[in-house]
């Protein structure tokens, strides 16, 4: 089903420099040249990497240099022209190819299994006067998913098109993302509805956990932010273990909205002073290091968050696989 | 005009002894509670008592409390990283650092302020 691609994700820090310029700048201007399909940019919460230096936006003195995300996706060819350059930009990121689906109208839908749908796509569409990934949650709740949820980006591409977010604006083409897990037949229903909440769509399927080849492996736990373990936040105690076992890295990012078991749909409410919002803690590492610290995901992950684990290929730059990180932090 | 010039220059040496230490302490901390901040605030409110207890003139009250721990202290950010963990549904973290920050805060300044009167 659909047409073969790549996922190409980059990880680093918000002031990350190439050269004179912001890494996430340079980035974009390079999928904006290569014209790729779509790409977004997300920033993050919190996370860490391979100097084991906590960033959090929890603490004023930790979140200068927050992490950030940049995922591009294209067919195979497009992504691994550009991949020379975005490996030589990254610097000090971490960059992975996975592989993807690009899915459209006329594919067949899946039949059977867990898949993980993303949705990528401009923001401007109103339904019901709300904004369309409003109305989108409400579908894909009825429809009995697993976990969705929806992460604004900041800069983008669409079609080719550059899709940057200004202070001063609606930014109604910037693009969105949103990931959706749930059994194959449930998505499948949703499918024909997508362009009718999110402008402009690009879709790409993937099996959850399926045995994919890749000296790599990305692990994922979505979870809610209120979920929490010992009365912790889950999240930051998934960062605070990661860090202490010796993961590569992890970084964390937030959405604005979703829902997880057809439960109430999460979102921030004005009048609320706690937060509700779909949480993601993303750790890469090689396969040996994560059958290591896997258990603790697990444990972690007992009464909240769904975990999912996929393979692919990750470049690190020179300087981070070689050094060894300098002393592990105090719990 | 002396006196402005040594608040500009002093206020700017609080603010980067503040991002400093704060800095240093949270390095390499994975601890939720803002020792950074709590540090920071505690020995700005001691050695500001300690200014007062020793009988500092106004002049040196000016330049080195108001200008230099005035910076080098901060509210908002006792207040914002009391706001993330009460966000993040932690209630008692939210507390502690409040009541603690207000406790060893006042203990701080009549500590220091004691010293200095010797």
């Amino acid at each position: 089903m659909g047409e073969d691609a790549l996922k190409l994700t980059t990880y680093f820090s918000e002031r990350d420099r190439a050269g004179e310029r912001f890494l996430a700048d340079g980035l974009f201007d390079l999928y904006e040249r290569h014209r790729l399909r779509t790409s977004v940019l997300l920033r993050g919460i919190a996370g860490f990497g391979w100097r084991h230096r906590l960033q959090s936006d929890r603490l004023l003195s930790l979140s200068e240099s927050l992490p950030a995300v940049s995922v591009a996706v294209d067919t195979r060819e497009r992504i691994e022209a550009a991949l020379p350059e975005v490996l030589e930009l990254a610097g000090h990121g971490v960059v992975s190819v996975e592989p993807a689906t690009l899915w459209s109208a006329d594919d067949p839908a899946p039949t059977s299994g867990t898949v993980l749908l993303t949705i990528y796509g401009g923001r401007g569409i109103r339904a019901e006067g709300e904004a369309g990934y409003v109305a989108l949650v409400a579908r894909l709740r009825e429809a009995g998913v697993t976990v969705a949820s929806v992460l604004l980006g900041v800069d983008g591409t669409l079609h080719g098109e550059r899709r940057r977010a200004r202070f001063f604006a609606r930014n109604a083409g910037v693009p969105l993302m949103v990931l959706i897990i749930g059994e194959a037949d449930r998505i499948a229903a949703v499918l024909p509805d997508v362009a009718s909440f999110v402008e402009e769509p690009v879709l790409t399927l993937e099996r959850v956990n399926a045995e994919t080849p890749g000296p790599h492996q990305k692990v994922i736990v979505h979870l809610e932010e209120q979920a929490k373990v010992d009365g912790h936040p889950l999240h930051v105690e998934l960062v605070r273990r990661l860090a202490l076992a010796g993961a590569a890295g992890a970084t964390v990012i937030r959405g604005v909205r979703g829902v997880y078991a057809s439960g109430e749909p999460i979102a921030d409410r004005f009048f609320s002073l706690r937060r509700n919002v779909p949480v993601h803690v993303i750790a890469i590492d090689t396969a040996e290091a994560v059958r290591q610290w896997l258990p603790i995901v697990e444990e972690l992950t007992k009464a909240a968050g769904v975990v999912t684990i996929s393979s692919g290929t990750a470049h690190a730059h020179r300087r981070a696989r070689e050094a060894p990180p300098r002393g592990r932090p105090s719990p | 005009m002396v006196t402005v010039l040594l608040v500009v220059v002093c206020g700017g040496a609080g603010a980067l002894a503040r991002f400093l230490l704060d800095a240093l302490i949270q390095e390499r901390r994975l601890n939720e509670f803002p020792l950074g901040t709590f540090v920071v605030n505690l020995s700005g409110a001691f050695l500001l008592g300690l200014l007062v207890g020793v009988g500092s003139s106004h002049r040196t009250m000016t330049i080195l409390g108001t200008a230099t721990l005035g910076s080098y202290t901060t509210f908002s950010t006792w207040m914002l990283e009391t706001h993330r963990p009460a966000q993040d549904g932690e209630p008692v973290l939210a507390w502690l650092n409040i009541v603690l920050g207000l406790a060893a805060g006042f203990a701080a300044v009549t500590l220091g302020r004691a010293l200095g009167r010797l």
